[in-house]
């Protein structure tokens, strides 16, 4: 009895001593990986941190839904002059300039693009005069808070030999623009800039971009895919060599970089359909691009259903058809959600591929025939030039970063949905 | 062997059973191995056959051999003739075969679909659209399942959401929605906990009053409970048929007595 409790103490002595060694040992193995993790993460959060730190300020609902291009409006008088003649009531705020006589108020503000502008803070309801028009249109002219006063000709009096003319203009401060405006009671010009810069344009062609290639990719790919996991299974023998090679094809399609898709996309379909890239032809080469991601997935669902399922379809008398349509597709659908999620994400954030197919130009009025910049590419053009800006891009990768994570929590919550009604609960 | 089986088989039929399916000298192989070796047997109409024997000795080979399941399996190819209803069934289109000859799986396997669905898949698989008779077909197989009772009033929920008995009288019903002739069932129970397999074998004996049924089961004590006849197979060999009552207590083949006495004594 003691012989052997002293021979477990030596064992356990023995362990203990041996053990130092290995605890030290897996101290370093652990930590390591604690800290390679740590170093990733960091990584990404600093990559975030940068983007909504630089981004935060430029990102507006303005910013949503206004042009790209900002547009000009030349006001005139269709008679010889305005005249401000009453007296308004207001109080301005801070860094706020108010011309009485015009019923005006001036406040100094950024554009979307970062440049210095002069901005109508606050306009009477009686300081419009309808003799303002739009000497582009004709059409009368309404000054509206918020609009961008570029530059305006105003004259001291009314009469060309004696007057004299003060021309104010954005780059001098909202502050001098007020004085000219209160000193002079007569316009004569006046141009009006819409704030520009805006994303409106590369988002529906981000939107059109993603409809086109998903409409095509989708139905090609769990076409492909089906025939991959259900049909090539029932081929003879020799022919399932095709299906591999053809799953290995696959395999080094999704390797292929972006840009040799952008070159052979741009040359073959814009030789087969006109000269010009449009939202089309870049859909198209998306859908190419992304082909792969969704056969692969897709497969992968329709091989992770029990086998058993479409074998009680085909035991009921089903034909094989029958049971890849109403037994397997609907059972693959989460993975061809998520297979749909890979692609989408693709899309939003693909930018070599569009260059030569679906164009650089960032467009406002978007027609799918038309080449228009999506915002991935909306972000390379802003980037490319001398004026690099990169509040503006950080505001718009945000965006893009919003739009993944809305969609990747739709498509959970859609195949949380199916996978619990086909689990029954 | 074969002559032994001749010689049972001429002893023990009644010259009035009626044969609905009639294998002759089935021989089947996966690849270059063989699986099935001269198998000769008759299944009797309203009656019910157990296919009993060790684990990989091709009792459930033989039955997917039934309603050619086996043809989806890549290097199968059978030889011999199989008749049903003295039809071959190499000239029966599989299709039509498998709305005659219904199978119940090992695992129950409704469709992640509701129940009403699931009964009816069969049916809208063939081209019925009737609303109205699909729902009268459903409650009447699972009327005859035994089942309608527990899920009349949900019917539209999903058939997995019901436990493993009711799924498996479920797929009963859902086969029997097909009105078929011979009901295959692949050891029906071997999933389910001792309630609910016997409530399946009561299933089984109301069932034969319509249907020919052929059941694999591991359980011999479910062979003598439920079945008219008895196979019992080794090694992809018949080795003996013959009525239930007369295999348990007479077997002919000293295999088959070492195999019954083994699992009781």
């Amino acid at each position: 009895m003691n012989s052997s409790a002293n021979s477990l103490n030596k064992q356990i002595a023995d362990f203990n001593h041996s053990n130092k060694k290995r605890r030290i040992r897996d101290f370093f193995s652990a930590g390591s990986t604690y800290l390679f993790s740590s170093f990733s993460l960091i990584a990404l959060i600093a990559i975030i941190v940068f983007i909504f730190s630089k981004g935060y300020s430029t990102l507006s609902w303005d910013f949503l839904t206004s042009d790209y291009r900002s547009e000009i409006v030349n006001v005139e008088t269709n008679s010889e002059v305005t005249v401000a003649t009453n007296t308004f009531e207001y109080t301005p705020g801070d860094n706020e300039y108010f011309a009485s006589n015009w019923g005006i108020s001036f406040v100094d503000s950024k554009n979307t693009e970062g440049n210095s502008i002069v901005l109508v803070k606050y306009v009477d309801s009686k300081a419009n005069t309808d003799s303002w028009i739009n000497s582009s249109s004709q059409d009368p002219f309404t000054l509206k808070e918020g609009d961008n006063i570029t530059s305006a000709q105003l004259w001291t009096s009314n009469d060309p030999d004696t007057s004299r003319v003060i021309v104010v203009s954005s780059s001098s401060g909202a502050e001098k623009m007020c004085k000219g405006f209160a000193e002079c009671s007569y316009l004569k010009t006046m141009t009006i800039t819409s704030k520009g810069g805006g994303i409106r344009g590369s988002l529906i062609s981000t939107l059109y971009l993603i409809l086109i290639t998903m409409s095509i990719a989708l139905p090609l790919g769990i076409g492909g895919a089906v025939f991959l996991g259900v049909y090539a299974d029932t081929l003879p023998t020799r022919f399932k060599k095709i299906a591999n090679i053809l799953r290995s094809l696959i395999d080094m399609i999704s390797g292929i970089p972006s840009i040799i898709f952008g070159l052979v996309g741009g040359v073959v379909f814009l030789t087969l359909f006109g000269q010009k890239g449009n939202l089309i032809t870049g859909g198209l080469t998306l859908a190419c691009m992304i082909l792969p991601i969704i056969i692969k997935s897709t497969e992968e669902a329709i091989r992770t259903i029990p086998k058993n399922m479409p074998l009680a379809s085909l035991a009921l008398g089903a034909s094989q058809t029958q049971t890849t349509f109403k037994i397997i597709i609907p059972n693959a659908l989460p993975g061809i959600l998520t297979s749909a999620l890979l692609g989408i994400g693709r899309v939003i954030g693909e930018s070599a591929a569009l260059i030569y197919t679906s164009g650089t130009a960032i467009q406002d009025y978007i027609i799918p025939t038309q080449g228009s910049a999506s915002l991935a590419v909306h972000i390379w053009s802003l980037m490319s030039g001398d004026n690099q800006n990169i509040e503006a891009s950080c505001a718009i990768s945000i965006v893009i970063l919003f739009v993944i994570l809305f969609l990747s929590l739709l498509i959970k919550l859609l195949s949380m949905k199916i996978n619990r009604y086909q689990k029954g609960k | 062997m074969e002559l032994t089986n001749d010689v049972v088989k001429e002893e023990i039929i009644p010259p009035n059973e009626e044969k609905v399916f009639s294998v002759r000298n089935l021989n089947l192989f996966y690849g270059k191995k063989q699986a099935l070796s001269d198998i000769s047997l008759d299944i009797y109409k309203h009656q019910v056959t157990a296919l009993i024997g060790p684990s990989g000795c091709g009792k459930s080979t033989f039955l997917r051999c039934l309603n050619r399941m086996n043809d989806l399996i890549d290097d199968c190819h059978v030889q011999g003739s199989i008749s049903f209803l003295n039809e071959d069934i190499k000239n029966i289109n599989t299709i039509f075969l498998r709305t005659k000859v219904g199978m119940v799986f090992q695992q129950p396997n409704p469709f992640p679909m509701s129940i009403l669905d699931n009964v009816t898949y069969g049916p809208r698989c063939q081209g019925l659209k009737d609303k109205k008779s699909l729902k009268e077909i459903a409650i009447r197989s699972l009327k005859e399942a035994s089942i309608y009772e527990e899920v009349k009033d949900r019917l539209k929920t999903n058939g997995l959401a019901l436990s493993g008995g009711q799924q498996q009288r479920l797929c009963i019903a859902r086969c029997l929605a097909m009105k078929p002739d011979v009901i295959l069932m692949d050891e029906p129970t071997s999933a389910l906990d001792p309630i609910a397999t016997s409530r399946i074998e009561e299933l089984i004996n109301t069932l034969k009053k319509d249907y020919t049924i052929v059941i694999v089961t591991h359980n011999m004590q479910q062979a003598i409970r439920v079945s008219d006849y008895t196979a019992f197979f080794m090694l992809g060999k018949l080795v003996e048929f013959n009525t239930t009552e007369e295999f348990f207590s007479h077997p002919k083949e000293k295999q088959s007595n070492d195999y019954i006495t083994g699992r009781f004594s």
